[in-house]
């Protein structure tokens, strides 16, 4: 009995003269380096004036945040072997240094998603979907092509530019409105693989995928492969039904990814590996805190 | 003063959070919050950093797998040697392709 008494006794006296401090650090608290850069990326005119550090940083609150909806299977070697395919083929990017994450996560849909600063998420679905190593290559290759180009950099920095408008935020002032940012970049972070990209972004990732696992040694004609199979299932089932939410349909896509094909220099397709993928994806991630 | 302000946070949390079942991870995620520690940004809850300095940063340390799925990830990391010598046992070489 004493010693809770004698912690709220001490706790009332060290509150009352702490205060001024903790009132002054709590404007701390809510001033991450994402807010910051979700701010300056509001200012910029273009993504590219945007520094890795801050890509890293925004990258981060929308890994956290899309793990909440697709939380990783908790299954070591399975997530270590992805890890080790995903890196050997970012290797072959035009940003080999970037510190590249990959996960499988707990959705039966096929689909991926490419978080700014290097982190690709993989459901389950898809890992179930391909049927080799290189078709795994090429999905990844098409997710790391949205992270070298900063494709959802873009599109965030449109949703933030629109929503700072409609609610009249002072993005000029770097203290202003930094509570409104933070809930903007959250709120975003939570939807930004709802937002749809553009076609060409889309071709373009595309492009790399087929460009990215034909340099990592992989035949560039299982991209293909791995398209025409997906146009041939029924787009309305819920395994695609998100995927075609925000990606063109799979029988525009094959059109794209044999156009590509026609265009690589040092790799035809049939040329590469098609290594046996034999991934166990069973794990449980449904865990929640 | 930030110290010992953590250890009267943490004698005052302590009977709340263990009435919570939220453990111990989350009473120093708790303390972590109150002090509005620079080391630990607001972030969502599943991913807050566990960043209180001194006493409790070993134990935070030790807590930290509890403190969230993104953690995991960064478990799973694999650097370029690793990436490249599992490349090489499965037969795969880089190559040079560009587009015409």
């Amino acid at each position: 009995m004493r010693s809770p008494l004698l912690c709220t006794s001490l706790l009332a006296v060290v509150l009352v003269l702490a205060a001024p401090g903790i009132q002054a650090q709590s404007r701390h608290f809510d001033l991450g380096s994402a807010f910051d850069a979700a701010k300056n990326l509001a200012k910029s005119q273009s993504v590219g004036a945007m520094s890795e550090e801050e890509e890293l940083a925004i990258g981060k609150e929308v890994v956290a945040a899309t793990l909440g909806s697709y939380p990783p299977l908790k299954n070591q070697d399975l997530q270590h072997r992805l890890n080790q395919i995903g890196v050997w083929v970012a290797l072959q990017s035009s940003r080999p240094e970037l510190p590249w994450r990959f996960a499988a996560v707990e959705s039966e849909t096929i689909n991926a998603f490419a978080a700014p600063g290097g982190t690709i998420l993989v459901t389950r679905g898809m890992l179930n979907h391909v049927t080799n190593e290189a078709e795994l290559a090429c999905v990844l290759g098409h997710e790391i092509g949205h992270v070298t180009r900063r494709h959802h950099i873009a599109v965030l920095q449109k949703s933030l530019l629109v929503a700072a408008g409609a609610s009249a935020l002072s993005v000029a002032s770097k203290s202003g409105g930094s509570e409104e940012y933070r809930k903007l970049l959250i709120g975003e972070s939570k939807v930004i693989f709802t937002r749809k990209l553009d076609r060409s972004s889309e071709r373009e990732a595309d492009e790399d995928g087929v460009l990215l696992a034909a340099r990592a040694g992989y035949d560039p004609a299982a991209c293909l492969n791995f398209m025409q199979r997906l146009a041939g299932l029924k787009a309305d089932t819920n395994a695609l039904e998100a995927l075609y939410k925000t990606h063109p349909t799979a029988k525009e896509r094959v059109v794209d990814v044999d156009e590509a094909l026609g265009k690589l220099k040092g790799a035809a397709p049939g040329d590469g590996a098609r290594p046996e993928l034999t991934l166990n994806t069973t794990g449980n991630g449904s865990k929640k805190p | 003063m930030k110290t010992l302000l953590s250890l009267l946070l943490f004698c005052a949390l302590l009977p709340a959070a263990l009435a919570q079942g939220g453990g111990f991870s989350d009473l120093l995620r708790s303390v972590t919050g109150a002090l509005g520690s620079k080391e630990a940004p607001a972030q969502t809850g599943q991913t807050a950093t566990l960043g209180v300095r001194g006493i409790d940063e070993a134990d935070a340390k030790t807590a930290a797998p509890l403190a969230g799925d993104a953690k995991l990830l960064e478990s799973w990391a694999v650097g370029r040697k690793e990436a490249e010598s599992a490349a090489a046992r499965r037969g795969l070489a880089a190559r040079p392709v560009d587009y015409k």
